[in-house]
């Protein structure tokens, strides 16, 4: 048999878990691992939980983001930013991640996936001096 | 002081106009580097041969898009690269700056000045691949281009739009073809892209001077790749170099551009192929190394009237070894071209220079675009040669030769001595036809052998002054009349008189 590669495992692992209840889920997730390590495939076991990560955040529509800022978010603004990616991303749920970043000078710089939405004064000034280049 | 205040002025408007907007990148994340490629996840949505940036500012081109990561060629300085940096594409497939300002200038492949004499306006940006002019925009090959090389115009012709290939050894003066050729297009309305790919850089600083001398870079775009940059530049040199040719030829400009040298090329492209893991085929090439050059050289071509009727004429050089033409590259390239100048270096020893042998080149095209006068001559100049080469091998064994092959073999050897030529002297091709014309008619039969060469260079200046109306009927119709080669006879028989002195 071919060897299986990590993203159907993970496909695998989602299906195997989906509606199931948390006591379920545990025996699954141990059974799988004792699968992996019975087929030498542990060492992917990283791979395999960055994809079901994803895979589960598709299905399920949740969104990651990474919010870089200068200073940190308050919980106005935070609830505000959720709704806007929400809509933005047709997203049930947005999980946020904040870092704080002193080189942006203001604004803010929000990444999704791969996707990077940047109105940092960095970024502006950037523009700026490649405009002067022309 | 008013100037610097504008310049202030000017600063300040640039900036109070200036709005920035919230940007949507796309980025990845570089997983591994090594020689030159770039490993990336992320980067969804990415096109082939799409642009990245990386943080130090270099470019890089996405080749392969694999299911779980992209590789991505560096354009540039890649020791400046690590693990983990950020990496933006930008959405634009590689391109070029072209416009009128690069002429005269050595760019690299990019289109950055490399010669220190400050900064190129680019008016238009190229993609670097682009498809070729199609069957609806061409049109045949049917007028010369002049290389100024006696051996070539007279017995291998190329036509504008034509592709001819310089194949040979190393040190047979393969460059040396392509810059007498570009030397000779002064005048010519012509302008020539020269591509050096993978060249040691004094060699290249020697060819700018030589033809900034000659008076060529008035006309003359230097692309280079050099031996110490990595091989994706080297890759892609060729096909910016035809882009800057195809803005020439877009304008309805007649192009010539060298590449020197296409072997180079394809071992950078086997280079790049294998650090990205494509299966190796013969010799270690890739599979698609023939389509690599095929649509290159595909972009040359000679656009009808409707089209702009501008031209490019390409002259690939590939270097052989130990004088193999069956190897893979040179049989592919042959393949592609229309036709080749074989040269060699047992020719290039004998003092035959250039060390073109002429039995094994051809050009397919080049015949129709030869001018008439010179077609009449060297129609005779060919089978001359031919006969020659045949009896040589004869007459080897022995002296007791008949007359007439005696007469086959002094011709022979006169033709041979008057198709060499110095390097950097291209000469008119009306002057060419004044020396073949006293070759084929005889002329020259009793002068002996070793005065052939000064011969003709006093003749032709004879024939400048006292043969005007043949000189002239060859300039303005190609071809002459009867009273100008009854003038031409007779000045070559006074010339002849004047000689033997």
């Amino acid at each position: 048999m071919a060897a299986l590669r990590t993203k159907q495992l993970a496909a695998v692992l989602l299906d195997l878990t989906n509606g199931a209840t948390e006591e379920e889920s545990r025996k699954t997730v141990k059974e799988f691992a004792a699968y992996l390590a019975k087929k030498g495939l542990l060492k992917k076991a990283g791979k395999i939980m960055e994809e079901y990560a994803t895979l589960y955040n598709t299905k399920h529509s949740v969104v990651d983001a990474t919010v870089t800022l200068v200073a940190r978010l308050d919980e106005k603004n935070r609830m505000d930013l959720r709704e806007a990616l929400k809509k933005k991303h047709d997203a049930r749920e947005v999980h946020i991640l904040e870092k704080v970043d002193q080189r942006l000078i203001g604004g803010m710089k929000i990444q999704i996936g791969d996707t990077v939405y940047d109105s940092s004064i960095q970024n502006s000034l950037n523009q700026l001096q490649a405009q002067l280049l022309k | 002081m008013t100037t610097k205040n504008t310049i202030i002025e000017n600063l300040k408007k640039e900036i109070a106009h200036f709005k920035s907007d919230a940007t949507t990148e796309r980025i990845g994340t570089v997983l591994e580097v090594f020689d030159g490629i770039v490993r990336v996840s992320g980067l969804s949505n990415i096109k082939s041969s799409e642009m990245v940036t990386f943080p130090s500012g270099v470019t890089g081109v996405a080749l392969n898009l694999e299911e779980e990561s992209v590789g991505i060629i560096v354009l540039g300085d890649y020791s400046k690269i690590k693990e983990g940096d950020e990496v933006k594409a930008t959405g634009k497939i590689l391109e070029i700056g072209v416009g009128d300002a690069l002429i005269g200038r050595v760019v690299d492949v990019l289109g950055a000045p490399i010669d220190g004499l400050g900064a190129v306006k680019a008016t238009k940006t190229y993609p670097i691949e682009r498809v070729a002019s199609g069957v609806i925009t061409r049109q045949s090959v049917d007028q010369p281009m002049q290389t100024g090389v006696k051996a070539i115009d007279a017995l291998v012709p190329i036509g504008r739009g034509q592709r001819e290939l310089i194949i040979g050894d190393r040190q047979t003066g393969k460059t040396a073809i392509a810059i007498d050729a570009i030397l000779n297009q002064k005048g010519q309305n012509m302008i020539c892209v020269y591509v050096s790919i993978g060249q040691k850089d004094s060699k290249l600083r020697k060819l700018e001077t030589r033809l900034r001398e000659g008076g060529a870079m008035d006309y003359t775009v230097i692309v280079s790749a050099g031996a110490s940059d990595p091989a994706a530049l080297a890759y892609i040199a060729p096909y910016a170099g035809v882009s800057i040719a195809e803005y020439f030829m877009d304008k309805g400009q007649d192009v010539l551009i060298v590449y020197d040298d296409l072997s180079k090329h394809a071992v950078a492209y086997r280079e790049i192929s294998l650090l990205l893991r494509r299966p190796p085929g013969r010799e270690a090439y890739p599979g698609d190394v023939f389509y690599l050059h095929s649509r290159l050289l595909e972009r040359a071509c000679r656009r009808n009237k409707e089209y702009g009727g501008g031209s490019i004429t390409a002259l690939p050089i590939i270097e052989t070894q130990a004088g193999d033409i069956s190897a893979y590259i040179p049989t592919n390239v042959i393949s592609i071209t229309d036709g080749q100048i074989f040269l060699e270096t047992d020719l290039f020893y004998k003092g035959i220079r250039p060390a073109i042998n002429v039995g094994n080149s051809v050009s397919r095209v080049g015949g129709s675009a030869q001018i008439k006068g010179m077609k009449k001559v060297a129609g005779t100049l060919k089978l001359d040669l031919a006969q020659f080469r045949e009896l040589e091998a004869f007459s080897q064994f022995g002296s007791d030769l008949d007359e007439s092959t005696k007469a086959q073999l002094e011709r022979g050897k006169r033709a041979v001595e008057l198709l060499k030529q110095p390097q950097y002297s291209p000469v008119l091709v009306e002057h060419q036809i004044v020396a073949l014309y006293a070759l084929v008619k005889g002329y020259l039969d009793s002068i002996p052998v070793a005065d052939i060469g000064r011969f003709q260079t006093e003749l032709v200046e004879y024939a400048e002054t006292n043969a005007k109306t043949f000189i002239k009927q060859i300039r303005e119709k190609k071809m002459w009349e009867d009273d100008g080669e009854a003038e031409l006879k007779q000045a070559i028989e006074d010339f002849k008189k004047v000689f033997a002195q």
